[in-house]
């Protein structure tokens, strides 16, 4: 992610944001941030960046520390840095290896049994 | 390089801390406080007391500012409430209301 696009906002890792969030572009958090994020957009929560709250979003990207539900429209990408908490709901979810997560996990999909389950 | 950058179309509503320098091009409404530089940009709307080094206004901002260093409402910006900075500087086609207490 550049840094310098107009759509972009990125809270520092020196910068502790108590409150909400909402609105559209993208969002970088690489510091904390204690409340719920709503955005029309994609939401990262960089390596060393903390949520404590609810996020609402088109697509979410966890390197850092989640404490709260997540649902987006798109996908949840859990990197291998990552420590979550919380409930995961989207379209798809990745979770690398030597990520530290305690989920409840949903998305959406139709399990197909076939034509051998539908002739009992 | 900012550390923080606000954009355009976020609104934040409660309080930002921070050591570093903060760029505001979107909504705040709360409490900012920072020991670095703030830039609130042209299409910036803020309802905040703001604390800071430096504050420089092209947007608008409803609150109350205390800098250590200077305060700079540029042309376009519009600053409603009480300034308390060393330095301060109205450019030509800016707007202010408020009281200024240099510490003299």
């Amino acid at each position: 992610m550049t840094r310098h696009t107009p759509e972009l906002s990125v809270l520092g890792p020196a910068t502790r944001v108590t409150g909400r969030i909402n609105g559209a572009g993208g969002l970088r958090i690489e510091g904390a941030v204690k409340g719920d994020v709503n955005v029309q957009g994609e939401t990262e929560i960089a390596e060393g960046g903390s949520l404590e709250g609810n996020v609402q979003g088109v697509a979410l990207e966890i390197a850092g520390n989640l404490l709260g539900d997540a649902r987006t429209e798109g996908a949840i990408l859990v990197r291998s840095s990552a420590k979550v908490r919380g409930e995961l709901r989207a379209a798809q979810v990745a979770i690398e290896p030597g990520a530290r997560v305690s989920v409840r996990l949903e998305t959406d999909f139709e399990l197909d049994f076939g034509v051998a389950a539908r002739r009992r | 390089m900012a550390g923080t950058v606000i954009g355009e179309g976020l609104t934040i509503e409660g309080d930002i801390t921070g050591d570093e320098e903060i760029v505001i091009h979107g909504n705040l409404r709360g409490r900012l406080t920072t020991r670095d530089a703030v830039t609130v940009g042209s299409t910036a709307i803020v309802g905040a007391d703001i604390t800071g080094s430096s504050l420089s206004v092209a947007g608008q901002v409803t609150g109350d500012v205390t800098a250590s260093e200077r305060v700079d409402i540029q042309a376009g910006g519009k600053l409603v409430g009480d300034i308390k900075a060393a330095r301060f500087t109205i450019a030509d086609g800016a707007s202010f209301k408020g009281n200024v207490d240099m510490e003299v």
